[in-house]
């Protein structure tokens, strides 16, 4: 036994021996060798998953957002105690939170991802991108005539002056939304009937991947009586959201794509720790698509030197210049402007494909939807009708927080 | 006396049973699967009466004038400001916490049979039990209160206590082509 526990030494001693003249030098990876990395990516998924915190003296719970200070007004000074009474994930069908059941989130075959991307092949040259996903939606492989706006026809394409848009024959022109036949629509979660591929709760499939969410909480200023607000969302969709993060220089950049998708977004007003709810704001078939920075023009987020926050979508001029050389001003006859801005009429071809790039991409513009927008009261129920505001391109954008009490 | 004898008795027949301690072979090693999985309690507490550190800015919770939580401080850029986790404090405890190997292959409404994969399981604990758990989110000048020209501004400070519902199990699985 003895004579074995030595020769088993005695070979790990040779082994490092052998292992130390070789001197392998450990050497750090450039920005392009790591974009080369291709990692597998990690998928999560929920799997009968339910989350709730409450505040509830009687019950010893306490959940509060503090140290927010009034900056207006008579309370000026005052402190703002954010009692949050309920926040909850939950399957659908919950009622506004009252009956929480099980939800999974994700799908096995498309869960939330997180993976290393090589960045030549989404815009963002020699570097490697950290990507954070919720589920993907699918590519469209056809359209379809649908009714959002609940008025019991086919949404049409509206004219400049708010009216139908019609055609030569003076018929109305139909809208064409994206479908995949994969899919699934992201309101209603009807089969082929949208780009979405999370599905909702059925009676073959109770859990569904369609949560509802939803905070419940009342605000109180200084000695105030609290006001309270309920903002609740039913089966929320949230695919296609994504952040994405890399190097720039000598700081972190990224772009984060929202999407977020709700046949009903409710906001109400209640009386604080009671039942009675007075008017409520309904937003049915609600749809927000938001993308923040990309890889013409990344976000940043930053703090300055006075502790305030910045965050910052580079302006896309600025990133023109960075990558090309070509100034604000030299841009006109860069891009062949008298020339009617066509690409043989522009100076610098690369740049002009640049720009066409940033302006023909889909996923740089956002979307705001909402089908119908309903106000409930005790005088009943209000139709305010849909409202839409699409291909929102954002070209420059900077926030800087300031603290007001100082 | 009778008992020390006994088992001094007993190490004598113990050690004449010459068990072998014998190396398992890779191939046996194979086949071994482990079964249980693992069970986790936690109980963690953050600078319940303060932390190690004493200066003009940190100190015991007792003392009103000072903070006493801990603090992490992140930068995304050069030379530029920080993002602050300041004074975090407090207990969090949970049992029932479980980690497993499954396999996945029926369920998920009709997406498990295709998947027919292992899943690394993280069951939750249902219960989070959170006994005055406390946080502010800031953004500070500097990483350090004790740093040159150090200004800071809160955001928001979070307080919690009670339990938290967590209920369900985390499916995590390699995705993507190897």
């Amino acid at each position: 036994m003895v004579k074995a526990a030595l020769l088993k030494v005695s070979v790990i001693l040779f082994a490092l021996g052998g292992v130390l003249p070789v001197r392998a030098e450990l050497k750090a990876l450039d920005d392009e060798g790591l974009s080369a990395v291709e990692g597998k990516g990690l998928g999560l998924v929920f799997e009968d998953f339910v989350f709730e915190h409450t505040d509830d003296s009687s019950r010893g719970q306490i959940f509060r957002i503090e140290g927010i200070k009034s900056a207006y007004g008579a309370s000026k000074g005052q402190d703002v105690v954010v009692a949050v009474n309920q926040l909850y994930i939950a399957r659908s069908g919950s009622d506004y939170g009252g009956t929480l059941n099980p939800v999974n989130l994700g799908r096995l075959k498309n869960p939330f991802n997180i993976d290393v991307l090589d960045g030549d092949s989404i815009g963002v040259e020699d570097k490697a991108v950290l990507e954070i996903r919720a589920p993907q939606q699918h590519a469209p492989d056809g359209t379809r005539h649908k009714d959002m706006d609940f008025d019991g026809a086919p949404d049409p394409v509206y004219a400049e002056d708010g009216s139908p848009l019609r055609d030569v024959n003076g018929n109305i022109v139909l809208r064409d939304y994206n479908v995949a036949s994969a899919g699934f629509d992201c309101f209603t979660g009807a089969a082929g009937g949208g780009l979405c591929d999370s599905r909702t709760a059925s009676a073959a499939y109770e859990n569904g991947e369609r949560p509802d969410l939803g905070m419940k909480f009342s605000v109180k200023v200084g000695s105030h009586d609290a006001d309270s607000l309920n903002i609740h969302a039913k089966a929320a969709v949230i695919d296609g959201t994504r952040l994405r993060v890399w190097g720039e220089g000598n700081k972190m950049v990224g772009e984060f794509h929202l999407n977020f998708y709700t046949p009903e977004l409710m906001i109400s007003t209640c009386e604080d720790g009671g039942a009675s709810c007075g008017k409520a704001l309904k937003f049915r078939n609600f749809l927000l698509e938001l993308p923040l920075g990309n890889a013409h023009q990344p976000m940043a987020m930053n703090v300055n030197g006075s502790g305030n926050f910045v965050y910052e979508i580079k302006s896309i001029a600025q990133a023109a210049q960075d990558k090309f050389g070509v100034t604000p001003t030299q841009l006109p006859s860069a891009l062949g402007w008298s020339g009617g801005g066509t690409r043989s009429a522009a100076q610098n071809k690369a740049l002009w494909d640049w720009f066409n790039d940033y302006y023909q991409d889909p996923a740089n513009r956002g979307n705001l939807y909402i089908g119908k927008l309903e106000v409930h009261d005790t005088g009943g129920v209000h139709d305010f009708g849909s409202s839409r505001i699409e291909n929102l391109l954002i070209q420059y954008m900077k926030i800087t927080s300031h603290d007001l009490m100082k | 006396m009778k008992c020390i004898l006994s088992g001094i008795l007993g190490l004598i027949l113990a050690g004449s049973a010459y068990a072998e301690l014998r190396p398992v072979e890779e191939a046996e090693l194979s086949e071994v699967s482990g079964q249980g999985g693992i069970y986790l309690s936690g109980d963690i507490t953050i600078n319940e009466d303060g932390g190690p550190l004493e200066n003009a800015y940190f100190g015991k919770c007792s003392d009103g004038g000072k903070q006493c939580g801990a603090r992490i401080a992140y930068q995304t850029g050069e030379n530029g400001g920080w993002f602050v986790l300041d004074d975090i404090r407090g207990r969090f405890s949970f049992q029932g916490l479980t980690l497993r190997v499954r396999h996945v292959d029926d369920g998920f409404g009709g997406d498990g049979a295709a998947f027919d994969k292992d899943v690394l399981e993280v069951g939750l604990p249902d219960q989070v039990r959170f006994d005055n758990v406390h946080y502010t989110y800031a953004t500070s000048s500097t990483a350090r209160p004790t740093g040159p020209g150090f200004q800071q501004t809160d955001i928001y400070s979070v307080l919690m206590h009670g339990n938290v519902t967590m209920q369900g199990n985390l499916l995590i699985f390699p995705t993507g082509n190897p």
